[in-house]
C-alpha cells in the first residue's frame, strides 16, 4: 500500500519522464496559454464593468444631450451633462501636447537612427527614455509652478490655470514615445531601399526624406495615433496644471476640464454621494476606454500592414 | 555642394531637437532640485526644537498684512527650549532679519554665514500670558476697552498697571483680547523695540515705550546630510514642513511595487511566451495582440477605478497594499508582456531549431535555452516597467491610497500612501515650506528611478556580455 | 522552497485584518477618509493621538467628502470626514446598509469673499458687500447678465467682472451657494471654479476686478495677495441701478424667488476674524463633521481616539485649530458634541440639508439633536 503523497510530490510524479514530459508540455502550454488570454479576461471585464456602472446615467440623460451638449454642471442646480467641454479640452490640451511632440520626436528618431554615431547613440537613447519615466505628478508639478510662471512673462493675459503649460510639458513626455516607435519603424525599412537611393546618387538626406520616410509613413502614422492615446488618457498633469473647470469653448490660455480631470473632481468631490453621479464616472470612463480602443485598433492595424510590407 | 549642406544643416537640426528636449527637461528637474534647498535650513531650525506656524491680523483701512510666527511647538529639551522659549511665543527677528512668514526664519538661517554650526541672535516675545498678563473686555463710557485685569510681573516691571485700557500698541488700534497681543508681536517685528503703547488710565491717556521682547543666542545645526536622511526616515508630521517625513510613503511605494512585480511579471512573462512561441499565427492571436497593445494605452484613471471596483471591492482586499500591488499589476501587465516578446523576438531561431533538432520539447526549448538567452532583454524592460509604476500616482488616488498614516506598513493588508501621492499632497499645501518638501520628495523620486534605469542598463550590458562569451 | 514561500504568502495575507467596522475588538487600526477640509485636522489629531499610543496606527484620506461617504457607507472606514453634514440618499443608504452614524461638529470653517490686495473693483473705498449684492453677482439668473461691476452698485468700477470660486464638487460651493443663494447648486455657471483654494488666492491676487471665495485657513496664508471683503448679512441691494433691479427680479419672479429689495443707506459690513466667525456675526461659515461608524465606536482604540479628538487640548483649542486653518466652535457646541457622543447618540441633526439656515440656527438645530 503507497503511502498518501503530498502535493509536491504528486505533481512531480505526474510530470516525471518519459510520459511525463509530454504531460509537463502540455501543462506548459496550458498555463501559458491561460497568461497569454488574461488580456482578453482584462477588457471584458473592463467593458462589462464600466457599461454596468454607466447604465444609470445613460438610461437617465438623453444621449444628445451628452454627446453634443456644452454645459457640464453636474451637481449645480439644475444639472447639465453636456460632455462637448470635456472633450474639447482634452482634445486641445492633446493637440498642443502631440504638436511639441511629433516634431522633435520625429527629428530625434531620424538623428538617432541616421545620423548619431554609436557612441552617441548609447547615450542618448536611454536619455530620451528616462522623458518618459518621470513621474506624471512631476510634470504636473513643473507646468503648474515652472512653466506658467515663465510664460506668463510674455503672454500676461495667459490664465493662471491653462491649457498651454499642461498641453507643452505633456508633449515633453510624448516624445519618448513618439520617438522610439518611429525609430524602431526607420530601422524595419529594409537596407536595399537606401541602397537603391544611394545607387542614383541622392545624399543621406535627400534619401531619407524622399525614400526612407515616405515609405515609413504609415508606420510613423501609428506612432502618432499611439502618442495621441497617451495624451488623451493623461490624468495627473492636467488636473494639476489645467483648473479643472469646464469652459466652452475651448481656450487654452484659460483653465480647462478634461475628460479624465472631470473623473478626478467627481471621484474626490465633496457634493453629494448619488449612485447617480458614480455613474457619471464611468460613462466618462467608457467614453474614454473606447476612444482609446478605437485608436489603438487603427495604429495596430496600421503597424501590422507597414510590417507585412517590409519584413 | 548645396545638397550635402542641406544634408548637414538638417542633421545639426535633428540633432539640436534632441538636444533642446533633454535640455529642456533637465533644467525643469534642475530648478525643481533647488527648490528643495531649504530643506537643510528647515530642519536646522526643527533640531533646535521650533516648529513654526503663521498668524495675521486684519486692520480695516490699513492695506498691510500684518502677520506674526508664533512657534506652534517648543520640542521639550531642546536648546530652544533651554534658553525659555516655549510654545505660543512669537518668534520676531533671526540674525537681525524680521519674520513675517515661516520661510523668513529658515532662510535667514540657511544664508548666515558660518559653517555647520551656527549661533545666531532669536528675538522672541513670549506668550500673552507671561507678557501681559490677564485680559478682559470692559464697557467705559459706552465703549469697550480692553483692559489689563491682571499684569504679569513683566508687564508691572514695565509699568503697566491693573486697569489700564489698551488702546493702540506700535501704531494699530486694539479691538480685542487676543489682538493686543498680536500687535505686540506684529509691531516689535515692523516698527522695532521699544514699541509704542497708548493707554488710557482713570480717563487720561498715556503714552509708553515698552521692549516686552527676550533675546538669545541659539545653535543651529545646517546638516544636508542629515536632513535628508531625516526626512527619508521619519514619519510624517502634516502640519510643519519642517518636520516632514517621507518613510511611510517610501516603503509604501516599495512594497507596492514589489507585490506589483510578483504578480505581472510571472504573468507577463508567460503571457509573452505563450504568444511568441505557442501561438499559431491566427485570427484569434492576432486579437489577443491588439488588446494588450490596447490596454498599454489604457488612461490611469480608468485603471485605478477597476482596481477600486474589482480589486478593493469585489475581491474584498480593500485599500491594502495586495490591492495596490495588483492595480498596478493591471496597468503594467501589457508593458511587459510587450518588452518580453521583444526580448523573445531576438533570440536567433539556430538557437531554437538546435533544441528542437536534438528532440527537446517546446516547453524544454524555452526554459533551458530561449529564456535564458532572452533574461537580460527581458529583465531591462521589466524594470523600465517597474519606474512608470513607481510614479503613478492617479490610479492609486481612485483606489483609495490614504495620504497621510501614522505608522509604517507592514504587511500585505495594511493601508498605505505612496511616494506620487505624498508629492501631490504636499504640492497643494499653502503653508510655507511645502513646496520644498514637495521638491524633495521629487529629487528622492527622480533619484530612486535615475538608479533603477542605471542599474537596468548595466545589468543588461553585463549579462549581455556573458552571454555573447 | 517554492511551497514554503507560498505558505508564507498566504499566512501574511490571512494574518493582517484590515481595520472596518467589523475589525476585531483590540484592532490597533483606524481607517479615516473625506473631505480635504476636515482631513488635516484629523491628520494632526492622528499625529498628536500616536504620541500618546504607539500602538495606534491610523490612516486618513481625502476622498472627498463624496466619496468618503460612499466609502464609509459601504462599511470600508470607520469614520468619515465632512465639511457638510450627510444628504438625503446617503441617510437612505446608510439605512438600507444597516449602518449606525454619529454626527459630531468638531469645527468651524470661514468662507472668506476675497479681492486682490491692489483691488480697483471698490474704487479705494474699504471692500464691503452685502448678502443681496453677494446674491446678485452670484445667482444663476445673473448668468450671462450681472458682467460689469458698475451694474452691483454704483460704488463700484465700471470694469468687467471676474468671478472665480470653489468648483460645485467643494463643500465650500455649498454652503456658498446655500447661504448666498438661497439653495445649494443655485449658482452662475460662467466663472472659473477649482477644488484649488491656494491656486484661487494666487490668481485674485493678481487681477484688480476679480472676486473670490475660498476658506478662512486660504485667507491667513494670502495676506499679501489678497483681502477679504467685509460683508453684511442683510439680503437686500443698497443702490443697484434701477434697470438692473427690475431685469433680475424679473427673471427671479420666472422662478419663483422672492424679488430683491433696495434698502439705501450704507452697507455694515463684518470683516472675518477669529471672533466673528465663532460667534456667528460673519455670516458665512460653514460647520465641520466626523461621523463615526456606531460599530466602531465600539472599538476601544476608536473609543481613545474620539475622546482625545473631542477633549479641550484639541478641538477646543484655538491655537491647535488655527494651526490647521480652521476654528473652533465655540463650548455650548462642544458641550453638544460631547454629549452625543457619551450617549452614542446616532442620525444626523439636519435631515439632510442646511440650506438657508444661517449658522446660529445650525448650531441650535445641532444642540436640540443632543439633547440640550
Amino acid at each position: 500500500m503507497a503511502k498518501p503523497l503530498s502535493l509536491a510530490e504528486a505533481l512531480r510524479a505526474y510530470t516525471q519522464a518519459p510520459r511525463g514530459r509530454r504531460r509537463r508540455e502540455g501543462l506548459a502550454r496550458a498555463v501559458l496559454a491561460l497568461a497569454g488570454s488574461l488580456s482578453i479576461g482584462i477588457t471584458l471585464l473592463i467593458v462589462a464593468l464600466f457599461v454596468h456602472g454607466s447604465l444609470p446615467f445613460l438610461r437617465t440623460v438623453p444621449l444628445r444631450e451628452f454627446l453634443l451638449g456644452t454645459r457640464w454642471a453636474p451637481i449645480h442646480e439644475p444639472a447639465t451633462y453636456g460632455i462637448l467641454p470635456l472633450v474639447g479640452a482634452t482634445l486641445v490640451t492633446a493637440g498642443i501636447a502631440l504638436a511639441v511632440a511629433v516634431p522633435l520626436g520625429l527629428l530625434a528618431a531620424v538623428f538617432l537612427s541616421t545620423y548619431a554615431p554609436a557612441g552617441l547613440r548609447r547615450v542618448l537613447k536611454p536619455a530620451l527614455e528616462l522623458l518618459a519615466g518621470i513621474p506624471t505628478v512631476v510634470y504636473g508639478f513643473f507646468a503648474l509652478r515652472l512653466v506658467t510662471p515663465f510664460l506668463q512673462r510674455f503672454f500676461p493675459s495667459l490664465g493662471f490655470w491653462n491649457g498651454l503649460s499642461a498641453g507643452l510639458v505633456m508633449g515633453i513626455m510624448i516624445i519618448p514615445y513618439m520617438a522610439s516607435l518611429s525609430e524602431d519603424v526607420l530601422y524595419a525599412v529594409p537596407r536595399s531601399l537606401w541602397e537603391g537611393a544611394y545607387a542614383l546618387g541622392a545624399t543621406r538626406f535627400e534619401a531619407l526624406v524622399r525614400v526612407v520616410l515616405p515609405a515609413a509613413l504609415s508606420g510613423i502614422g501609428a506612432a502618432f495615433i499611439l502618442a495621441l492615446t497617451r495624451a488623451v488618457g493623461e490624468t495627473m498633469i492636467v488636473a494639476l496644471a489645467a483648473g479643472r473647470t469646464p469652459t466652452w469653448p475651448p481656450d487654452p490660455t484659460q483653465p480647462l476640464l478634461t475628460l479624465t480631470a472631470a473623473i478626478v473632481n467627481i471621484a474626490t468631490g465633496d457634493h453629494e454621494a448619488t449612485a447617480f453621479i458614480w455613474s457619471a464616472v464611468f460613462a466618462i470612463g467608457l467614453l474614454l476606454f473606447l476612444t482609446t480602443l478605437v485608436l489603438n485598433t487603427v495604429s495596430y492595424l496600421v503597424i501590422q500592414r507597414f510590417r507585412e510590407r517590409y519584413a | 555642394m548645396r545638397r550635402r549642406a542641406l544634408g548637414w544643416a538638417f542633421a545639426a537640426l535633428a540633432g539640436a531637437a534632441v538636444g533642446v528636449s533633454l535640455l529642456a527637461v533637465a533644467l525643469l528637474v534642475l530648478i525643481t532640485a533647488l527648490q528643495a534647498g531649504p530643506i537643510t535650513a528647515m530642519r536646522a531650525v526643527a533640531d533646535a526644537g521650533i516648529s513654526l506656524s503663521l498668524r495675521s491680523l486684519e486692520i480695516p483701512g490699513t492695506r498691510e498684512a500684518l502677520t506674526y510666527v508664533p512657534m506652534a511647538q517648543v520640542a521639550a529639551g531642546s536648546p530652544a527650549a533651554g534658553l525659555g522659549m516655549a510654545r505660543g511665543d512669537a518668534l520676531v527677528a533671526v540674525a537681525g532679519t524680521g519674520v513675517d512668514r515661516p520661510s523668513r526664519a529658515w532662510e535667514a538661517v540657511g544664508r548666515a554665514p558660518g559653517g555647520r554650526s551656527v549661533t545666531l541672535p532669536v528675538v522672541w516675545l513670549p506668550r500673552a500670558e507671561v507678557t501681559l498678563g490677564g485680559l478682559r473686555m470692559e464697557s467705559r463710557n459706552g465703549e469697550t476697552r480692553v483692559v489689563l485685569a491682571s499684569p504679569s510681573p513683566a508687564a508691572r516691571e514695565a509699568g503697566l498697571q491693573p486697569g489700564d485700557a489698551l488702546l493702540a500698541v506700535g501704531g494699530i488700534p486694539i479691538q480685542g483680547t487676543r489682538q493686543a497681543w498680536e500687535a505686540l508681536a506684529v509691531a516689535a517685528r515692523t516698527h522695532g523695540v521699544p514699541v509704542e503703547l497708548v493707554l488710557e488710565r482713570e480717563s487720561e491717556r498715556l503714552t509708553l515705550f515698552w521692549d516686552p521682547t527676550r533675546q538669545a543666542e541659539l545653535t543651529f545645526v545646517r546638516d544636508p546630510l542629515r536632513a535628508w536622511w531625516s526626512f527619508l526616515t521619519t514619519l510624517n508630521e502634516p502640519r510643519y514642513p519642517e518636520r516632514a517625513g517621507l518613510l511611510p510613503a517610501f516603503l509604501g511605494s516599495v512594497y507596492v511595487v514589489l507585490v506589483m512585480a510578483v504578480v505581472a511579471l510571472p504573468l507577463g512573462i508567460a503571457g509573452a511566451v505563450y504568444l511568441e512561441e505557442y501561438a499559431p499565427q491566427n485570427l484569434f492571436t492576432r486579437a489577443i495582440e491588439l488588446l494588450v497593445a490596447n490596454l498599454a494605452g489604457i488612461p490611469s484613471a480608468v485603471v485605478g477605478i477597476i482596481g477600486l471596483e474589482v480589486f478593493a471591492r469585489a475581491l474584498g482586499a480593500g485599500r491594502s497594499v495586495l490591492a495596490g500591488g495588483l492595480t498596478l499589476a493591471v496597468l503594467i501587465l501589457p508593458i511587459v508582456i510587450v518588452a518580453s516578446r521583444e526580448a523573445l523576438r531576438t533570440v536567433p531561431r539556430t538557437l531554437r531549431e538546435a533544441a528542437f533538432a536534438l528532440g527537446a520539447t517546446r516547453w524544454e526549448t524555452v526554459r533551458h535555452h530561449v529564456l535564458p538567452y532572452a533574461f537580460p532583454a527581458i529583465l531591462t524592460g521589466t524594470i523600465l516597467s517597474f519606474s512608470r509604476a513607481l510614479g503613478e500616482a492617479a490610479p492609486l488616488l481612485f483606489l483609495g491610497a490614504f495620504l497621510f498614516v501614522t505608522y509604517v506598513p507592514q504587511g500585505l493588508m495594511d493601508s498605505f500612501t505612496v511616494v506620487p501621492l505624498q508629492i501631490f499632497e504636499w504640492a497643494t499645501r499653502p503653508q510655507d515650506g511645502f513646496a520644498a518638501v514637495a521638491a524633495a520628495a521629487i529629487v528622492v523620486l527622480l533619484s530612486l528611478l535615475l538608479l533603477l534605469n542605471a542599474g537596468a542598463i548595466l545589468l543588461r550590458n553585463r549579462l549581455q556580455r556573458r552571454w555573447s562569451e | 522552497m517554492r511551497h514554503g514561500v507560498v505558505c508564507l504568502l498566504l499566512a501574511v495575507v490571512a494574518g493582517w485584518a484590515v481595520a472596518q467596522p467589523t475589525a476585531p475588538l483590540d484592532s490597533p487600526a483606524i481607517l479615516v477618509d473625506g473631505s480635504s477640509t476636515v482631513g488635516p485636522i484629523t491628520e494632526a489629531v492622528a499625529k498628536e493621538f500616536a504620541a500618546l499610543y504607539p500602538r495606534a496606527r491610523i490612516s486618513v484620506g481625502i476622498s472627498g467628502t463624496s466619496g468618503g461617504f460612499r466609502r464609509f457607507l459601504a462599511g470600508e472606514t470607520d469614520i468619515n470626514d465632512a465639511s457638510r453634514p450627510i444628504k438625503p440618499s446617503e441617510i437612505a443608504r446608510a439605512a438600507e446598509a444597516g449602518i449606525a452614524y454619529i454626527e459630531l461638529l468638531i469645527g468651524l470653517d470661514g468662507v472668506v469673499v476675497a479681492v486682490s490686495r491692489e483691488t480697483q473693483i471698490f474704487r479705494g473705498a474699504p471692500p464691503v458687500l452685502t448678502l443681496g449684492e453677494l446674491e446678485l453677482l452670484w445667482s444663476r439668473e445673473s448668468e450671462g447678465f450681472i458682467t460689469r461691476w458698475s451694474q452691483i452698485s454704483p460704488r463700484f468700477a465700471d470694469a468687467p467682472i471676474v468671478l472665480s470660486g470653489a468648483a460645485s464638487t467643494s463643500g465650500t460651493f455649498d454652503i456658498f451657494t446655500s447661504v448666498v443663494n438661497g439653495k445649494e447648486g443655485d449658482c452662475r455657471a460662467d466663472y472659473f471654479g477649482t477644488e484649488e483654494d491656494q491656486l484661487l488666492a494666487e490668481q485674485t491676487g493678481a487681477d484688480p476686478f476679480a472676486l473670490t471665495y475660498f476658506g478662512f485657513a486660504y485667507l491667513e496664508h494670502n495676506r499679501d495677495r489678497v483681502q477679504a471683503v467685509a460683508i453684511d448679512p442683510r439680503h437686500v441691494l443698497i443702490d443697484t441701478p434701477p434697470e438692473v433691479v427690475e431685469e433680475i427680479n424679473h427673471r427671479r419672479a420666472q422662478v419663483g424667488k422672492p424679488p430683491l429689495v433696495v434698502v439705501g443707506g450704507k452697507p455694515q459690513g463684518v470683516l472675518p476674524t477669529v471672533d466673528t466667525i465663532a460667534n456667528f456675526t460673519y455670516p458665512l461659515s460653514r460647520p465641520l463633521f466626523i461621523y463615526v461608524n456606531a460599530r466602531s465606536a465600539e472599538r476601544p482604540m476608536v473609543q481613545a481616539f474620539v475622546d482625545f479628538y473631542l477633549s479641550e487640548e484639541v478641538i477646543g483649542n484655538e491655537e491647535f485649530m488655527l494651526d490647521v486653518g480652521y476654528l473652533p466652535v465655540g463650548p455650548e457646541v462642544r458641550e453638544a458634541t460631547r454629549r452625543i457622543w457619551a450617549q452614542r447618540i446616532t442620525g444626523t441633526a439636519f435631515g439632510g440639508t442646511i440650506t438657508g439656515f444661517t449658522p446660529e440656527e445650525i448650531a441650535q438645530l445641532y444642540r436640540k439633536h443632543a439633547g440640550l
